[in-house]
């Protein structure tokens, strides 16, 4: 990679940024992509008015599955389609997306430390709102009196 | 090692070209909106760590349920949708306005770009009217009046997320109108047609693409789940 900061904003590089394009998006292509998302949208609210709050307890976890892909799919059209990234080279389409799997890491250390407070709440707090409290296997100090 | 691998590449790296074959303007956007996926990224993984370190949390059917001129009417998610619904629709008039200028079409691009604003502008008030009537409902930074799903008593950073989160999303749609309009004076100015090409259209759009992108997880993060 010792090359690559060489390049600037010359005169060859604005030339590749326009007029190269051309028919990569086509009217009716743009169409097609607002339809689907709105009709992922539309079922996702279908989904969350009927189906998230009447679902028997042992499928609750369909719920987050469900709505975390489905926005998935639509970032997903939103940044190759309206963004144009997939018409991009390689290059650039690696760039873009190879950071953003930093947030991989981010979610998950940052889901667990909130479980973890989570927990230790639980096990420790007098709050008499946390009535799950007495389930962990820590005994809570005040388990007398939760009940 | 590079001075290996390289020569497959050559005509790429070499230089005296754009090895993204993008200029320069548009690469720095897309590295700014890069920076700002990991602001917004920050906010809504905030609001995660909060929601997974307590035992509950108020239910979105239950505070999101109205409608203007509806009264009482028990409509959950519906005004959330039409919001969705307005900036996707937004989205792609400033795709067709992108598609213009590449044809050199003056009038079709101002055409499409005042629809983009008026999608903006309609985006907007409909916030602005959701932040009144959750205001008049007594939720504010610090005061949060919604109960929890197990009925336990809530704490305020239901209310404390949702305004910081839609507040700074509403800001950079704001911004972009502002953006909006100032590329529509440009167009109707006829510069862009001067410089040969319309592609500040594409720097905006990417913009303006991309906060229709934050409302995709917005949506999802305080409105569904």
């Amino acid at each position: 990679m010792s090359e690559a900061p060489s390049h600037g904003h010359d005169a060859a590089g604005h030339d590749a940024g326009h007029g190269h394009q051309g028919t990569t998006m086509t009217t009716k292509r743009i169409w097609t992509v607002f339809w689907i998302l709105l009709g992922i949208t539309l079922v996702e609210v279908v989904w969350g008015m009927k189906v998230s709050h009447t679902i028997p307890h042992q499928y609750e976890w369909l719920n987050p599955v469900f709505f975390l892909s489905m926005t998935f799919v639509k970032a997903g059209y939103i940044v190759a389609e309206f963004m144009h990234l997939r018409y991009e080279v390689t290059a650039m389409i690696r760039s873009v997306l190879i950071p953003l799997l930093l947030f991989i890491w981010f979610v998950l250390a940052f889901c667990f430390d909130g479980a973890s407070w989570l927990h230790l709440r639980q096990a420790y707090s007098y709050n008499p709102n946390d009535k799950q409290a007495t389930q962990t296997e820590q005994p809570a100090p005040a388990e007398g009196t939760l009940k | 090692m590079a001075t290996v691998a390289v020569s497959k590449d050559q005509s790429v790296w070499g230089g005296g070209k754009s090895p993204y074959a993008l200029s320069y303007g548009k690469l720095m956007m897309w590295f700014f909106l890069m920076s700002d996926a990991f602001t917004f990224g920050a906010l809504l993984i905030s609001l995660w760590t909060t929601r997974f370190s307590v035992s509950s949390w108020p239910d979105p059917n239950q505070v999101f349920k109205t409608f203007p001129l509806m009264g009482e009417a028990d409509l959950p998610l519906v005004f959330v949708s039409l919001m969705t619904f307005i900036l996707i629709l937004s989205s792609v008039t400033m795709v067709l306005a992108v598609q213009a200028g590449h044809n050199m079409d003056k009038k079709g691009a101002a055409k499409w770009m005042i629809f983009t604003i008026i999608g903006g502008l309609c985006f907007l008030s409909c916030q602005a009217w959701e932040w009144t009537h959750l205001f008049h409902e007594g939720a504010w930074w610090g005061r949060n009046p919604f109960p929890n799903r197990d009925g336990s008593l809530p704490t305020t950073a239901f209310t404390n997320y949702f305004f910081t989160v839609t507040g700074f999303h509403g800001f950079h749609v704001f911004s972009g109108v502002v953006i909006n309009c100032v590329i529509l004076a440009n167009i109707l100015g006829g510069t862009y047609e001067r410089r040969g090409h319309y592609e500040m259209i594409e720097k905006v759009g990417l913009y303006w693409h991309f906060v229709d992108l934050v409302w995709v997880f917005v949506f999802t993060c305080y409105y569904l789940l």
